[in-house]
C-alpha cells in the first residue's frame, strides 16, 4: 500500500516537474524596467553586467499582456558558471540560427554574419541575392510555415537559436516539441513596434547576439540619425499636409491600420495626415468599405496598395473604387518596387533597418520636389 | 390464356426478381396470371415470397426479367408512364407522413396524370376528387391534416387518391395490414363494392379468410409457381395446405384440417 | 353533381394564403427599401431619398446607388435563390435538415476558391491576377460547384435509392472540405486570412457585370424550380408512389439537380457559401403558409428568404458603427432560433415528413 502511494506520488511530482518547464516559456516573468540603451524600442531592453548580458523581450506576441522572457546571452564555454534556467542561456556568439522572417535576415546580413542562417521559413520569398543563393545551394532550409513547420528538419539543422515571431499564442504550440528538447526560441516582436525607429533598433537584439554591438549600434545610430534629421527638417517646412489612405478592401471590409501603427508615424514625420491617425487598436481593424469610402473620398494619396501593382488590377478588384479622387488623379504608390521574382519584397526585408529611406521615399512622395530628382527606393508609382 | 379477351391485365411467363448491381435474382419460375374486369384479385402466397416484387412489376415501378405484361393488351413496357399511371394505380404499406398535408391535398394528388403542367386542379379534376372522396366516405375528414389520421382513415385516403387517379386497375399491396379488425372489414368491404362498380382490383394479403369471401379470384404464389383460380377451387383442391403450416401443427387447435373447415365457412 | 362546401377545399384557406402573399410583399418591399437606408454610414433618411432621385452630393449619390443598391439586390437574389433549392433538397429527400449545400456544391466552391487563393498565390494575399480581379474566384468557384454537379448527375443516374445520394452527397461534401484543411494547413498567415474571409461570404462586393450574372443565373434557376412544382408535390409522397401516379422520377432528378446547382452554385460562386437560409426559409414558408403544395411554397420561399436574408444584411451592416459583421454569422444567429422556433412551436412538425 505504501509503495502504491509513493509510486503516485512521483507520477504526480513527475508530471507537475515536466509541466512547469512546458509552461515556463508561457509564464510571466515581471521584471523590474531595467535601464537600458534602448531608445525607441519598446519590447526589448539589454543590461550588461559581469557575467553576462540580459536581453529581456517584453511582451513578445499580440495579447502577451504583462509577459516578459528574459535570456542570458553568455561567452561560449562559460555557460556553466551561470545560475540560471538553461533553456534561457544562450552561448554568444550565435553560430547557427533558423529565422521565421525575412526582417530578421537583413539584419543580421548587416552585422555580416548571413553565414550564420541555416533555415528560414518560406525561402522563396527571400529579396536579397547572397541569401538567396544560399538557400539555393541548400545551404539554408527551408523549414515551412505556422503548423506545418517541420520540426524534424530543425532539429537536424539542430540551430543555436530560432528566432520566432508570434502572431499570437498558438504558435507558441507550433515549436514547443523543439523547445522540450532543449532547442532556443527568442520571439522577435519588432513587427509589433509602434515606432519606426524602433523597428530598426532591434539590430541591437542581434547585436548582442553576435556579439557585435558596435556595429549594431553604428549601423543603428547612422539610421537613426538620418531619420531625426529628416523628420526635424520637414518639421520645419510649412507645407499643406496631404491626407492619407492606406491598403485595399478585401470583398466587404477594409482592414484599417490603427493610429498608433508604425505607418502612421511614417505619414505624420513624412509631413502628410493619416485619415484614421485618431483610432487606436492592436490590430487591423475591420471597417465596412461603405465607411473608409466616405473617408478615402478624401485622400488625396493612396499607399500600399498590397497586392495590386496596376490602376487596373484596382479597378477590377471593385470598380467603386475608380471613382476615388486619389484615383483620378493617379496619386497612388505601393511599396512593390524592389521585389524578388519568387515574391520576396524587400520593403519587409532591409526596410526595417532604413527606417530614414523609407521616410525619404514617403516624404518625396506627398510633397513632390521636395528633394529635387530623388527616385524612391522602396516605392513605385501605380499606373 | 383463353380468357385474354377478357382480361384487363394479363401476365404471360413473367420472371420477377430484383437487381443487385450488374447481377440480378430471379425469385420465381415464370409467372403467367390474368385479371378481368371488374375482377377482385387476392395475391396470397409465404412472406417473402414475391407478393411485393410482383405487384410492383405489375405495376411498371420495377423492371422484369422476362416475360410480357399486358394492360388491355398492350404492352406494358411501351405505355410511356404518364399515360400508364391513368391506367394503373398503386398502393404500397409504405406510410406517408408529410405535415401540413390534408386529406384532399393527398387525393388531389392523385389527379397527377390527368392535370397540366403546374398541377393546377381544374373542374374535371375536382370532381373526380370530389367523387373519389365521397366513395371513400371522407366528405368529413377533407380538411384534417394526414398525421393526424388513424391507420384505418389513411387507408381510406390513400384508396381515394387511386380512385382519383381513374385508373381502371388498382394494385394494392397488402391494403389491410396495420389494421384492426373492424378496419380490416371497413377496408375489404370498400374494394369489394369497387371492384363491383367495375375496377380491376389486385391486392395481397396474410388474411385468408377475407380473401376467401371477397375475392373472385386467387392468385396463390408457391416455391414452385403460380397458381389461379376460384377461392373454392383453390380450397378443394387443396392448394392451399401449404398455407396453413406444416405437419407439426396436427394435434393442437391449427391442424390442416381443422384451419381448412373453419375456411370453409368463408366461402 | 353537386357537392356539399365542406367537400371542396374551403375558400378561405385561399383567401388566408393569399392574404399572407400580400403582407409579405409589403414587408419586402419596406425592408428593401430599410436597407438602403441603414448602413455604416449614417445618412439622413431625407438624403438617401435625393441620391435615389439623383440630386444628392455625388458621394451620397455613390454610397446609395454603388454600395447599398447593388448591395441590396444581391442580398434579396441571394435569399430568393437559397431558399427555393433548400425547398427542392428538402422535397426530394425528404430529410427536414437537407438545405443547398448537401450535395457538396459550397464544398466544391469552395476548393475552387482554394486553389487559387492557397494555391497560387505567392506574396500576394488578396487575389487580384492580371486584372481578372474578382472575377477569378466567382470562375474558380462556379467551376469546382459545376464539377460537383455533374458528379452527382452521374451517380444519380447509377444509383436507384435517393438516400444512397443523399449519403454520397455529404460524403462528397466532407470529403473536399478535408481537401480543403489540407491546402489550409500548408497556408500562411496571410493567404489563409484571404481564405477564411471568403468563407464568412460578402454581399456588396459585387460589380454591375457580375450583379447582371447573377441575376440573370438566378432567374434561370427560377424558371426552372416553377417548372418542378409538379415533380415537387408528386415526390411528397416518396418516389414509390410519384412513380405510381406517372412521374418520370430520372427526369425530375435531373431538373431538380440542375436547378439547385445553378442557384446554389451561383450564389455561392459569387457571394461565398451563405449558410442555414437555406435549412431554414423553407420550414418558416410552410408553417406561415400552413401547406405542403408547392404552387404556394415556391412563391412563399421567396418572399420569405428575401425577407430573412435582408433583415440578416442589415443586422450584419451593424448600423451606426463603422464595424460590419460577416453575413454567415448572421445568418446563423438569426437562422438557429428561428428553427428551434419553428419546430417546438408548431403541433404538426413532429416530423416534417
Amino acid at each position: 500500500m505504501r509503495s502504491e502511494v509513493i509510486c503516485w506520488v512521483f507520477i504526480v511530482l513527475a508530471f507537475t516537474s515536466s509541466c512547469k518547464s512546458r509552461v515556463d516559456i508561457l509564464t510571466s516573468e515581471k521584471y523590474p524596467d531595467v535601464k537600458s540603451s534602448v531608445f525607441y524600442a519598446q519590447r526589448f531592453s539589454i543590461e550588461k553586467n559581469d557575467s553576462c548580458t540580459i536581453l529581456t523581450i517584453k511582451e513578445p506576441w499580440q495579447g502577451a499582456e504583462g509577459i516578459s522572457q528574459l535570456f542570458y546571452l553568455v561567452a561560449r564555454g562559460k555557460e556553466s558558471e551561470l545560475k540560471a534556467d538553461p533553456s534561457r542561456i544562450i552561448p554568444v556568439p550565435v553560430e547557427k540560427i533558423i529565422c521565421m522572417s525575412s526582417t530578421h535576415i537583413a539584419m543580421i546580413s548587416a552585422l555580416g554574419e548571413e553565414r550564420s542562417i541555416s533555415g528560414i521559413s518560406g525561402t522563396n520569398y527571400i529579396y536579397d541575392n547572397r541569401i538567396l543563393t544560399l538557400a539555393d545551394s541548400g545551404f539554408i532550409r527551408d523549414i515551412g510555415y505556422d503548423a506545418g513547420i517541420n520540426n524534424e528538419l530543425i532539429l537536424s539543422i539542430s540551430p543555436d537559436l530560432i528566432m520566432m515571431y508570434g502572431i499570437g499564442s498558438e504558435s507558441a504550440g507550433y515549436i514547443s516539441k523543439i523547445t522540450e528538447l532543449g532547442t532556443k526560441v527568442i520571439y522577435n516582436a519588432d513587427y509589433l513596434e509602434t515606432d519606426p525607429l524602433g523597428k530598426a533598433e532591434w539590430i541591437k537584439v542581434f547585436g548582442a547576439l553576435y556579439c557585435k554591438e558596435e556595429k549594431a549600434d553604428s549601423v543603428f545610430n547612422a539610421a537613426a540619425d538620418s531619420y531625426n534629421e529628416l523628420k526635424s527638417a520637414i518639421g520645419k517646412m510649412n507645407m499643406v499636409k496631404p491626407a492619407v489612405l492606406l491598403g485595399l478592401p478585401y470583398r466587404d471590409t477594409w482592414f484599417i491600420s490603427p493610429g498608433n501603427s508604425y505607418i502612421k508615424s511614417l505619414i505624420t514625420d513624412a509631413g502628410g495626415v493619416y485619415l484614421w491617425k485618431d483610432t487606436e487598436s492592436s490590430f487591423s481593424m475591420p471597417y465596412s468599405f461603405e465607411t473608409v469610402y466616405m473617408k478615402a473620398l478624401k485622400a488625396d494619396y493612396w499607399l500600399n496598395t498590397g497586392g495590386a501593382g496596376t490602376k487596373n488590377e484596382i479597378n477590377s478588384l471593385d470598380p467603386k473604387l475608380a471613382k476615388l479622387q486619389c484615383y483620378i488623379s493617379g496619386n497612388i504608390y505601393n511599396n512593390t518596387r524592389r521585389m524578388s521574382p519568387g515574391g520576396g519584397n524587400d520593403y519587409w526585408e532591409s526596410g526595417t533597418m532604413n527606417p530614414d529611406i523609407i521616410l525619404k521615399d514617403i516624404a518625396s512622395i506627398l510633397h513632390p520636389g521636395l528633394f529635387g530628382n530623388y527616385v524612391p527606393v522602396y516605392y513605385k508609382k501605380i499606373e | 390464356m383463353d380468357n385474354t379477351d377478357k382480361s384487363i391485365l394479363s401476365v404471360r411467363s413473367l420472371e420477377i426478381g430484383y437487381r443487385k448491381g450488374r447481377s440480378g435474382r430471379i425469385l420465381l419460375p415464370p409467372l403467367t396470371v390474368s385479371a378481368g374486369s371488374g375482377e377482385l384479385v387476392a395475391v396470397i402466397g409465404r412472406n417473402g415470397i414475391g407478393k411485393s416484387t410482383l405487384l410492383r412489376t405489375i405495376t411498371g415501378l420495377q423492371p422484369a426479367f422476362g416475360g410480357i405484361i399486358l394492360i388491355k393488351g398492350e404492352e406494358l413496357s411501351g405505355i410511356p408512364r404518364l399515360q400508364l399511371a391513368r391506367k394503373i394505380g398503386y398502393i404500397s404499406t409504405e406510410i406517408i407522413n408529410v405535415s401540413n398535408m390534408t386529406v384532399y391535398d393527398l387525393v388531389a394528388l392523385g389527379r397527377f396524370p390527368h392535370t397540366n403542367w403546374i398541377g393546377t386542379i381544374d373542374r374535371t379534376s375536382r370532381e373526380a376528387i370530389d367523387a373519389a372522396i365521397l366513395k371513400t366516405r371522407l366528405e368529413s375528414f377533407t380538411d384534417r391534416y394526414i398525421t393526424e389520421l388513424s391507420d384505418g382513415e389513411r387507408q381510406r385516403v390513400m384508396i381515394a387518391r387511386v380512385l382519383a387517379q381513374d385508373a381502371s386497375i388498382m394494385i394494392m399491396d397488402e391494403p389491410l395490414a396495420f389494421l384492426d379488425m373492424p378496419g380490416k372489414y371497413e377496408i375489404a368491404t370498400l374494394i369489394h363494392e369497387l371492384a363491383e362498380s367495375g375496377k380491376t382490383i389486385v391486392f395481397s394479403t396474410h388474411d385468408l379468410s377475407i380473401a376467401l369471401k371477397v375475392a373472385d379470384r386467387i392468385w396463390l404464389i408457391l416455391k414452385e409457381g403460380i397458381i389461379e383460380g376460384t377461392p373454392e377451387e383453390l380450397l378443394e383442391e387443396g392448394s392451399f395446405d401449404s398455407m396453413f403450416g406444416s405437419e407439426s401443427f396436427n394435434g393442437g387447435p391449427f391442424s390442416v384440417s381443422s384451419v381448412k373447415n373453419y375456411l370453409k365457412n368463408f366461402l | 353533381m353537386n357537392n356539399g362546401p365542406d367537400i371542396t377545399r374551403p375558400d378561405f384557406s385561399r383567401r388566408y394564403i393569399s392574404l399572407i402573399f400580400i403582407i409579405m410583399l409589403v414587408l419586402l418591399a419596406v425592408l428593401f427599401i430599410l436597407d438602403l437606408f441603414l448602413g455604416s454610414v449614417a445618412i439622413s433618411p431625407s438624403y438617401i431619398l435625393k441620391a435615389i432621385f439623383g440630386t444628392a452630393g455625388p458621394d451620397v449619390e455613390t454610397i446609395v446607388m454603388d454600395f447599398r443598391l447593388p448591395k441590396a439586390i444581391t442580398t434579396l437574389i441571394v435569399g430568393i435563390a437559397l431558399s427555393i433549392s433548400g425547398l427542392q433538397m428538402q422535397t426530394l429527400f425528404r430529410n427536414p435538415l437537407a438545405g443547398p449545400y448537401v450535395l457538396g456544391i459550397s464544398s466544391g466552391a469552395s476548393l475552387g476558391v482554394a486553389v487559387v487563393i492557397l494555391g497560387f498565390s505567392s506574396s500576394i494575399a488578396f487575389v487580384n491576377l492580371h486584372g481578372l480581379g474578382n472575377w477569378i474566384l466567382v470562375i474558380s468557384a462556379w467551376a469546382g460547384a459545376g464539377v460537383v454537379m455533374l458528379l452527382i448527375m452521374y451517380i444519380s443516374s447509377r444509383v436507384r435509392n435517393i438516400m444512397t445520394i443523399l449519403i454520397l452527397g455529404m460524403m462528397l461534401a466532407s470529403g473536399l472540405s478535408a481537401v480543403v484543411s489540407i491546402m489550409q494547413y500548408f497556408s500562411s498567415e496571410t493567404m489563409l486570412k484571404a481564405y477564411v474571409i471568403w468563407t464568412m461570404g460578402s454581399l456588396g462586393n459585387l460589380s454591375s457585370g457580375q450583379l447582371n450574372v447573377l441575376v440573370i443565373s438566378v432567374l434561370a434557376g427560377i424558371l426552372l424550380s416553377i417548372f418542378s412544382i409538379k415533380m415537387l408535390n408528386a415526390l411528397l409522397l416518396g418516389e414509390n408512389y410519384a412513380g405510381s401516379i406517372g412521374l418520370n422520377i430520372r427526369f425530375a432528378r435531373i431538373l431538380i439537380f440542375a436547378c439547385t446547382s445553378i442557384l446554389a452554385g451561383s450564389v455561392t460562386a459569387f457571394c461565398g457559401p451563405i449558410g442555414f437560409i437555406g435549412i431554414a426559409v423553407p420550414h418558416i414558408a410552410r408553417n406561415i403558409f400552413r401547406t405542403s403544395d408547392h404552387k404556394v411554397l415556391i412563391p412563399g420561399s421567396i418572399l420569405a428568404g428575401g425577407i430573412v436574408m435582408i433583415i440578416s444584411d442589415i443586422v450584419s451592416q451593424l448600423p451606426g458603427s463603422e464595424s460590419v459583421l460577416p453575413i454567415n454569422s448572421v445568418t446563423s444567429l438569426i437562422g438557429i432560433p428561428v428553427v428551434i422556433w419553428v419546430i417546438l412551436g408548431k403541433r404538426n412538425n413532429s416530423r416534417s415528413f
